[in-house]
């Protein structure tokens, strides 16, 4: 083939692969998590919370032993695991969203702030979010859970903004500075426009798309952070059915009832793959020049 | 060069400085320290007492200088709650396995990511490409506490090759290093394809297969080199996070490491131990960092003479 | 030449001044610690008027200080000294309804037309801006003046306003940065390189635009460019700066054909000639144009004149009158120090000898 070939052959495959790769099964997955998170109540076949003791560690239902009642088992309680792990996806869901939402407002205010006003305030706010993004996550979580005392899901929410505000502050502010240099934005001081005109009005419709793609990629990440955290024990609090915790009480059953801290263990992974490559796409879509993050 | 070294010194001094500062009060937060020493029946006069002997009457400020003395003068940082013993002895004891399990990570995560990375980055769009991508994107999936329990249940469990915990044998170390490598692995992959792919494109690598020289000679000299750069540089910053913070795959193998320390004193609310532990990680992620950065220095021609 | 130029005569009254403008950048030291021993003189001491619909040119080489002026002026940066008059009223550093007033009555047009227009803005939304800010009209009566404007640079209301910038040419997009400008009924309109990221075919389209547009609105135009025969089509007068000063001031067509600053003549010999029969004496000037950091002591201009004098590095040359109307500075001239011996400056609208160049 010659050089002009090549060239259009390459062109065209990349064509293909960016349009066309729309990740139907992690949009479909993330559907049903959605769903099942919703409308958890009506899903649910048992009580997430309330466990039978003489039905304890039955298995799933494709293994002997195992009955139709409860598709994935019981644990050690005699809970119905397939139930606790619908209204698993309730936690996982809502921490993720809730503390991106905060973390992704807080942080972007302080970005265009920084970027906005440049000089000191900015110097003074970028080493702000410089040490915070330098504290390393789960063990900062812990930290914070040490000090805010006993783990509730409010203060998980609240650990994640803490440490992850800096994270999209970081990137607004740079796409403010990027916004700022335009000459737009001194045409519409020309115009007599108050900074609250500029910031709101320019500046943010500007940041926006990479913005939310950004907040779409750490939903993953908050997801597996609150799955660790409770794991760990500094998380959601028992008998909250969070996915993390599950796992976490399934440990010493691993030999035996794997599905305990298995079946969780693999809707984590399922549900975090399925954003991963959904944001990814999106990423993608909006702006490959996010690619580095 | 030597200008920038100073700064980024007197900038990791004033890290370090305010690491202390911020520990030292965010711990005084949550409460009087010496209520928790204190036992519920104790009269008054034991309570004084107590609180005389651990510096505890004197005011906030006072107690801050002394703390500060302590941790640069005498590197006391407290006795543990829990364990009855000197902060600094435990930690001590527990920062070898830290950084053993941190070394054989870093080697894990190496022999994976490196030869993927460069191969998907060589064969790009390939079907291997693609694999490797889909694996990296898994990996960085799987939360690593599942890794883990899925590695014991059919290594140590099922064949019975490793141990199932805790640092006991030689070969107790392969599990939790996999866990970990593995984990580290999927950003590194990303990271060694995308710095080998720039510099495959870039133009001296161009030049030089024109010159006919021969390819596989092309890429190992040349393009390695250079793409290796970053993911070198990154690597240090990556160490420093996992000696501090593999905290969940030592939970998950019993691996009497620094981030079980933190865990076990957060759950036990042993504040010295915690405070301690803080310090000292922070620490070497402030050391850590301040090292990349002369790495970096160095190997950045426009650092290395700038004024 | 610009036909109002009649117009301005009979009534010479003086919409914007520019008295003493000073602007000095600072550049930090490594590493922010700023030793700020080095100033940049981007305007070092500017004094000019600018006549009610007139169209006043301000043109020199890149680096030179004319978008400064510009920026200065539509005050996005604060001078380091001087005043900027308005109707006679200093806006520098005045209160929040005089500057109010002041950027109603002063809008800008810039370069890039594709960065002139806010990407996520509808174009409708882009132009009504300016009124909306000024929060006179109606809601109603927004969208007849958005619609009125759009129609007389040439655009429909109905079929434009509801698309975004990156929907339209580079010509329209020009355009809708003009309608923009002159949404809120400005008095005078400063115009940076207005036309010189466009296509050649549409400069003269969106140039003619400009000239019927100061004629129907009575406007006052001042115009930077670097493209001197768009600034001799549009301009009364032209002012010539040179590092961070004024060298020249006339009319056009005294500028054009009888420059009376060695630079200036420099400059008007590198253009093309306007016919290929023509021979060029293009003066090429030796050296390059210093850095604004530290200029040339004296007249800036000394080590490339090609007339220089031994004073011309001690002395700043003011900017002096050489015949009503003329002003230039240049100890060339009497007045300055120099005698007409000098330099033969022939004022009876011929162009001058180049005597005395080697």
């Amino acid at each position: 083939m010659t050089d002009a070939q090549t060239l259009e052959a390459t062109a065209s495959r990349a064509a293909r692969l960016g349009r066309t790769r729309v990740p139907w099964f992690s949009l479909a997955f993330l559907v049903i998590v959605v769903v099942s998170a919703i409308f958890a109540p009506w899903i649910a076949p048992d009580d997430p919370e309330l466990g039978r003791l003489r039905d304890r560690l039955i298995p799933p239902f494709w293994q002997e032993g195992g009955s139709m009642d409860h598709i994935f088992g019981t644990d050690l309680l005699g809970r119905d695991v397939f139930s606790r792990v619908v209204f698993g996806a309730r936690i996982s869901l809502a921490v993720g969203f809730l503390s991106v939402a905060i973390a992704g407002t807080v942080g972007s205010i302080i970005g265009m702030i920084a970027g906005y006003y440049k000089g000191w305030v900015d110097a003074l706010l970028m080493r702000l979010t410089d040490m915070t993004l330098a504290l390393p996550l789960i063990l900062m979580a812990i930290v914070l859970v040490a000090i805010l005392g006993s783990p509730s899901f409010s203060k998980v929410v609240l650990t994640i903004v803490i440490l992850r505000w800096a994270f999209y502050a970081r990137q607004v502010r740079g796409e403010t500075l990027a916004v700022m240099e335009q000459p737009y934005i001194d045409l519409a001081r020309i115009s007599g426009a108050s900074t609250r005109r500029i910031l709101f009005r320019h500046v943010l419709p500007n940041v926006m798309p990479s913005l939310l793609v950004l907040a779409t990629l750490n939903v993953a990440l908050i997801i597996l952070v609150e799955a660790s955290l409770s794991f760990l024990g500094a998380g959601i609090p028992p008998p909250t059915p969070a996915w993390g915790l599950m796992v976490a009480e399934g440990r010493d059953l691993i030999k035996t009832s794997w599905w305990v801290s298995i079946i969780p263990g693999v809707a984590i992974f399922l549900t975090v793959l399925a954003v991963n490559l959904a944001g990814d796409w999106l990423r993608d879509r909006v702006d490959p020049r996010l690619r580095q993050i | 060069m030597k200008r920038f070294l100073f700064v980024r010194f007197l900038q990791a001094i004033v890290s370090l400085f305010m690491l202390v500062t911020v520990v030292f009060f965010l711990v005084r937060l949550t409460g009087d320290p010496a209520l928790r020493m204190i036992p519920p029946q104790a009269t008054q006069e034991v309570a004084d007492n107590i609180r005389r002997v651990f510096g505890l009457d004197k005011p906030v400020g006072i107690q801050y200088l002394i703390f500060l003395r302590e941790v640069v003068l005498d590197f006391h940082l407290g006795t543990s709650q829990f364990f009855m013993r000197p902060v600094t002895d435990l930690l001590s004891m527990r920062i070898w396995a830290s950084l053993q399990l941190a070394v054989a990570s870093m080697f894990v995560a190496f022999f994976i990511a490196l030869p993927l990375g460069v191969y998907s980055a060589i064969r790009r769009g390939s079907r291997f490409d693609y694999i490797a991508r889909a694996f990296s994107i898994a990996g960085g999936s799987l939360p690593s506490f599942l890794v883990g329990l899925l590695l014991i249940r059919f290594f140590a469990v099922e064949l019975r090759w490793f141990p199932i915990c805790c640092r006991s044998e030689p070969l107790s170390i392969v599990l939790p290093a996999l866990t970990l490598g593995w984990f580290v692995s999927a950003a590194f992959m990303r990271l060694t394809r995308s710095s080998m792919l720039e510099v495959l494109d870039a133009e001296y690598v161009k030049l030089a297969r024109i010159k006919g020289v021969n390819e596989g000679l092309v890429i190992w000299k040349h393009a390695l080199k250079n793409a290796l750069l970053p993911v070198v540089t990154y690597s240090t910053v990556v160490f420093a996070a996992i000696v501090g913070g593999a905290i969940v795959v030592e939970t998950v193998f019993a691996w009497p490491g620094l981030g079980k320390l933190l865990v076990d004193a957060v759950l036990t609310r042993d504040f010295p131990m915690i405070q301690g532990t803080v310090i000292l990680i922070g620490a070497i992620f402030i050391a850590t960092n301040f090292m990349t950065d002369i790495l970096y220095g160095f190997l950045n021609p426009k650092i290395r003479f700038a004024r | 030449m610009n036909p109002l130029a009649s117009a301005t005569m009979t009534d010479p009254h003086v919409v914007l001044e520019a008295s003493g403008l000073k602007k000095h950048f600072s550049v930090s030291g490594m590493l922010g610690f700023g030793t700020g021993s080095e100033i940049i003189r981007a305007v070092d001491g500017i004094d000019f008027q600018v006549m009610a619909g007139e169209t006043l040119g301000i043109v020199g080489e890149s680096g030179c200080g004319k978008t400064t002026v510009a920026r200065l002026l539509l005050l996005l940066e604060r001078p380091t000294a001087g005043k900027i008059l308005f109707e006679g009223t200093n806006v520098v550093g005045a209160s929040g309804s005089t500057i109010k007033e002041y950027r109603r009555a002063v809008q800008a047009v810039f370069q890039d037309p594709f960065s002139s227009l806010s990407p996520r803005m509808r174009v409708g939304n882009i132009i009504a801006e300016p009124i909306q800010v000024a929060g006179e009209l109606s809601n109603h009566e927004v969208k007849k003046r958005v619609s009125e404007v759009m129609g007389q640079v040439g655009l429909d209301y109905n079929a434009h306003a509801n698309l975004y910038p990156h929907e339209f040419s580079g010509g329209q997009r020009q355009r809708i940065a003009i309608a923009r400008a002159l949404s809120v009924r400005p008095r005078v309109l400063i115009l940076d390189e207005p036309v010189s990221a466009l296509d050649v075919s549409i400069r003269a389209q969106v140039m003619n635009l400009l000239f019927e547009l100061q004629r129907e609105f009575d406007l006052t135009y001042l115009m930077i460019s670097h493209d001197l025969s768009g600034v001799e089509y549009l301009s009364n007068r032209v002012m010539v700066m040179y590092l961070g000063r004024l060298v020249e001031l006339a009319k056009t067509e005294d500028v054009f054909l009888q420059p009376a600053h060695p630079y200036t003549e420099a400059l008007l010999s590198a253009a093309p000639p306007p016919h290929p029969d023509i021979e060029s004496r293009e003066i090429i000037l030796k050296g390059e144009v210093p850095s604004p950091i530290n200029p040339p002591t004296g007249c800036h201009f000394h080590p490339r004149c090609p007339y220089v004098l031994p004073e011309c590095s001690e002395t700043h040359p003011e900017l002096l009158a050489l015949q009503p109307g003329h002003q230039v500075a240049c100890l060339l001239y009497p007045d300055h120090g120099g005698t007409s011996a000098h330099r033969e400056w022939n004022t009876k609208g011929s162009s001058p000898t180049s005597s005395g160049i080697s």
